[in-house]
């Protein structure tokens, strides 16, 4: 072995690499040769040199207590992570909703007079008295949306974000909603065992049929809620509930502000609803089959007394059918 | 027995923030060592660190659970140093592998020995200011191999490039290494009659 192969050698020996007889064949030449002798230490010494940590900082148990806190407040920015890229799109869109929300207005205005008389109302939420419910146009709608849900949708899992927090939940009324395939609307579906404390719960009054709630959960620091459902064709739909304070509410600009008055909202089609709920239709997303499909998302503000909700219906089903249910949330207490 | 970074990977994916609690600890030494010796500076060591955790809690989902976690953690801590990096410089990083160690050849380092011109911790100071200007793909090879203390099998899979090129790698980055000290010493004590020949 010569000088020259010991030196390409150096740091493999160093790090006891190589085989023994390689080694040993440079052990001898490093016998004879104190220059390759001086190489072999020297890079030996500049190992252990590299190695030096007493600089280092050591990161105790309050920074795993900062990792873990930034993680628990993860649960809580990741439906709002979603929101602000709708809401970027909203206030571009500020000055049209404007106008349309001036219009609602005076819409509710007119409408709502004669119906400050129901009774049946459920305090602060939106609201579809059940006169409307069972009447026809309901009716009218569902059909149109077995229809839709018919048609066999592209699969498409719900984000990956959520996947972290999902638990498996309400099998067994899962299953039993999918082998029945027409769960009733109102009463199909429970919602799934949350975890312990007080907290509002919502849940849409109005499902359309086949769908069951596959995947909840729900965050009892911040009080965020989430549901999702699906039906066997890969359809879902996903409900975020945040509560927000009044002056976040602001600052999104957020053009719907449902006061009370859901009578109105039943009372007006679809079309009405979604010029004055946030709709966003996202951009496409292409597959590889080519079949493409659109995931939307619905908008809307509960204000309920003196706590607001920031409700994000999104989904592969049509705009349409996701202001259905949007405006069908109601809480549960 | 300890349960598996891997078990505990499974764990945190089924929503157990206890088990994500244990890797942290297991891991952030280690990763704060990195990042520390990746950015020079101790709070934003700390701060990529967190970034990294964070990120490995996001996306555990994409965890291959027969794979090892280990290299897995350590690619998203390189990535996520090497892009702070460039956030923070901003400029064109230029391939090294090729023509800086071309460079470096005709330079004959072997008989100069700047271990044993300097006392413990003035050295050790230099040698890790001498790594950080190694270019980003060198430093990182040798802050995985000596600080963290990986194997070039581990740093191969964490890198994504072969065990052979790791070695290249490594050898590349202390013959660097080793130009850029005996360069500063020599900046620092022209006169002193350090310059020493064959």
């Amino acid at each position: 072995m010569d000088c020259k192969q010991v030196s390409k050698l150096s740091l493999l020996y160093c790090d006891n690499v190589i085989s023994s007889h390689v080694s040993e064949e440079l052990e001898r030449h490093l016998k004879d040769c104190p220059e390759c002798a001086r190489l072999i230490d020297y890079t030996r010494r500049e190992a252990e040199v590299l190695r030096y940590d007493g600089d280092v900082p050591v990161p105790g148990t309050a920074f795993t207590e900062r990792v873990m806190e930034s993680i628990s407040k993860l649960n809580k920015s990741i439906p709002a992570r979603e929101s602000t890229g709708i809401n970027k799109k909203m206030r571009a869109l500020k000055p049209v909703y404007l106008l349309g929300s001036l219009a609602v207005c005076i819409l509710l205005v007119v409408v709502l007079v004669p119906g400050v008389k129901d009774s049946t109302r459920v305090p602060g939420l939106l609201h579809v008295p059940k006169s409307q419910t069972s009447g026809q146009p309901v009716t009218a709608t569902r059909k149109s949306v077995n229809s839709e849900i018919v048609k066999p949708l592209v699969k498409h899992a719900p984000s990956p974000d959520y996947k972290t927090f999902s638990k498996p939940v309400v099998k067994a009324k899962d299953n039993s909603a999918r082998q029945g395939k027409s769960a009733p609307a109102e009463t199909g579906v429970e919602p799934a065992p949350f975890t312990t404390g007080t907290f509002d719960l919502f849940t849409p009054a109005y499902i359309p049929v086949g769908f069951a709630l596959t995947k909840s959960q729900h965050d009892s620091n911040n009080n965020n809620t989430m549901l999702t459902y699906e039906n066997q064709t890969g359809a879902y739909f996903t409900i975020v509930v945040i509560p927000v304070n009044k002056t976040e509410t602001a600052m999104n600009s957020v053009p719907l502000e449902v006061q009370n008055n859901s009578k109105t909202l039943s009372n007006m089609d679809n079309q009405q609803i979604r010029s004055m709920a946030g709709v966003t239709e996202s951009a496409t997303i292409g597959n590889s089959s080519s079949r493409e499909q659109k995931i939307t998302t619905i908008v809307v503000n509960i204000e309920r007394e003196e706590s607001p909700y920031h409700v994000e219906v999104s989904g592969n089903l049509s705009a349409d059918e996701l202001t259905r249910i949007a405006s069908s949330i109601r809480s549960t207490e | 027995m300890a349960t598996s970074d891997e078990s505990l990977a499974a764990e945190v994916l089924k929503g157990n923030l206890d088990a994500f609690e244990e890797l942290v600890k297991r891991y952030q030494q280690a990763i704060v060592k990195i990042a520390y010796r990746m950015v020079g500076d101790r709070d934003e060591a700390e701060d990529i660190a967190q970034e990294v955790f964070i990120k490995v809690y996001n996306n555990i989902h994409l965890f291959d659970s027969d794979k090892r976690f280990a290299p897995w953690l350590y690619r998203i801590a390189t990535n996520t140093c090497i892009s702070r990096l460039r956030r923070r410089k901003k400029v064109v990083l230029l391939n090294f592998e090729d023509g800086l160690t071309r460079q470096l050849e005709y330079q004959n380092t072997d008989y100069i020995d700047p271990l044993e011109r300097l006392e413990n911790e003035e050295l050790h100071k230099l040698i890790m200011q001498t790594l950080l200007d190694l270019p980003e793909s060198y430093r990182m090879v040798i802050i995985l191999r000596y600080q963290a203390d990986l194997t070039n099998q581990e740093i191969s899979e964490s890198l994504g490039i072969t065990k052979e090129n790791v070695e290249i790698r490594i050898h590349r980055a202390r013959k660097m290494l080793r130009t850029l000290l005996i360069s500063r010493l020599g900046e620092g004590r022209t006169g002193n009659g350090l310059q020493t020949g064959k």
